[in-house]
């Protein structure tokens, strides 16, 4: 199993409504952020293009976080999700220096935490709180491996991408274009 | 022709403020870490090259001061960590693939190298103070007759010492300015360099003096040529780490890093020691406290401005 979240960017309008669920569900406290809205402009009047975007951790594949990580408080959940162990999290911010998305941040009970993919909720077969609240369903997430899946179908569809692929971490989280 | 971007997201004015997640800990202990790896290298050096006869009570105060430093050091990291009672997770596991992991071992296992050659060569003050014990005299003339072997695990052990402090910051990669090879043995001739000092600051004999002088002059020299490789390097690499590289050459931080690390902790002490090993100026105490000050501010200016400039923009 290979779970990514695939987010259509010609759907979403930036209400950050999946900020505001992902704050509510996973208590995210005040001025941090697990997920965040993105607008990028491009181009010079009138030739303009607006790509907006949901953002949160990318459950890297090859996730220098969890390579640089000293006490293996980063790891690799079964489904490939990249999952933090808070009782071995010493809070030495290597895999904040680490991630090239800035998806991390220190907790003020010290621990570091970011997007967990809702892996709580997926295991009870409900959606993530984003995909869940999004009022235009954006964001669609499951297994890649399952040739049945949305986000599978979405994948085969082409014209997809993701944040900074010169990072070089094979991200799973996908934008269409 | 580069296309124009705009961004802009939610946690724009948090990223606004600044996103600095190390703060002064982290230099602090590179430098000490690197000073601590320079005397080891150092006295380890003249042991191997001239045999133990020739060092001097200032070298032997040096390496009884080393685990003071580190220890210092490691407490500055200590201070660093948001959850400091999980400080004994970095023992319950061993991961080479993290510098971090791998580092904190290093600092466990170069302890009973430093308390060996303590014991093999030890400072006269601290000497007429050891108690006499059956077993203290035992480990005692067990170090002396090992003074070799443990001068090799002082070098080794002081160059990885020394090479994982750049490591350290140029495996994560989210940091242009940091990613770059060559941090690694920067921060090796850095740390030595600064090491080579603290001796020549404590040091009365003057033939030793000049010896020292002659290794910091060419270790001064080996770390301006690693700077250079490491800003050429990263300006060749793309606009992102031009942007980084611009930082420390024309940024905020130039100033420091070009007037104070380069010219006044580098150029003025390497052009100074230079001079009095011709016997055109007096060795002075100026000098080494010149490249020890570089040293620690070369840190600062590393960590800090390379926390400016990062992958994601908002």
């Amino acid at each position: 199993m290979r779970r990514v979240m695939v987010i259509d960017t010609s759907r979403c309008v930036g209400c950050e409504a999946c900020v505001i669920a992902c704050k509510n569900e996973n208590r995210v406290p005040e001025g941090k952020y697990r997920d965040w809205v993105t607008q990028e402009a491009r181009g010079e009047f009138p030739n303009l293009s607006l790509e907006i975007r949901s953002e949160r951790c990318n459950h890297c594949s090859d996730a220098h976080c969890i390579t640089n990580c000293p006490t293996g408080s980063s790891w690799y959940n079964d489904d490939g999700t990249v999952q933090i162990d808070r009782s071995k999290c010493t809070g030495c911010k290597a895999c904040i220096a680490s991630c090239p998305y800035g998806a991390r941040y220190v907790h003020p009970d010290g621990f570091v935490d970011k997007c967990s993919l809702c892996v709580h909720r997926l295991d009870r077969g409900q959606p993530t709180a984003c995909e869940e609240v999004c009022p235009t369903g954006a964001i669609v997430t499951g297994d890649a491996d399952d040739p049945g899946s949305e986000v599978a179908r979405l994948i085969r569809r082409g014209s997809l991408h993701v944040v900074h692929p010169e990072a070089a971490t094979r991200p799973n989280v996908y934008y269409i274009r | 022709m580069q296309p124009h971007v705009e961004l802009d997201s939610t946690r724009a004015p948090l990223l606004e403020t600044g996103h600095l997640f190390w703060g002064w800990e982290i230099p602090v202990y590179l430098f000490l870490g690197g000073l601590v790896a320079g005397l080891m290298i150092t006295v380890s050096a003249v042991i191997l090259r001239y045999g133990k006869e020739r060092v001097t009570s200032a070298m032997r105060l040096g390496l009884l001061a080393a685990p003071v430093l580190l220890s210092l050091g490691m407490g500055a990291l200590f201070l660093d960590l948001t959850l400091k009672l999980h400080v004994f997770r970095f023992y319950l596991t061993f991961r080479p693939a993290a510098p971090m992991s791998l580092g904190s071992w290093v600092l466990i296992l170069v302890y009973p190298v430093q308390a060996l050659l303590v014991l093999a060569l030890p400072w006269h003050a601290f000497a007429s103070r050891l108690p006499a014990h059956a077993l203290l005299d035992r480990v005692r003339s067990l170090a002396e007759r090992l003074v070799r072997p443990l001068a090799w695990a002082g070098l080794l052990g002081g160059i990885a010492l020394g090479v994982y402090t750049g490591v350290l910051l140029s495996t994560t990669v989210a940091n242009p300015l940091w990613s770059s090879s060559s941090l690694g043995f920067l921060f090796l001739v850095s740390g030595s360099s600064t090491g080579v000092a603290a001796l020549m600051m404590a040091e009365r004999d003057h033939d030793t003096q000049a010896m020292l002088a002659r290794a910091d002059v060419a270790l001064i020299v080996a770390e301006l040529a690693v700077i250079a490789a490491w800003i050429i390097g990263l300006a060749t690499q793309g606009p992102l780490y031009r942007e980084a590289v611009s930082v420390v050459l024309s940024g905020s931080y130039a100033p420091m890093f070009l007037g104070i690390v380069v010219f006044g902790g580098l150029l003025v002490p390497m052009v100074l020691e230079a001079m009095a090993l011709r016997g055109k100026a007096m060795h002075s105490r100026l000098v080494p406290a010149l490249v020890l000050a570089g040293g620690l501010l070369l840190r600062f200016v590393i960590v800090y401005a390379g926390q400016e400039v990062r992958f994601f923009s908002v």
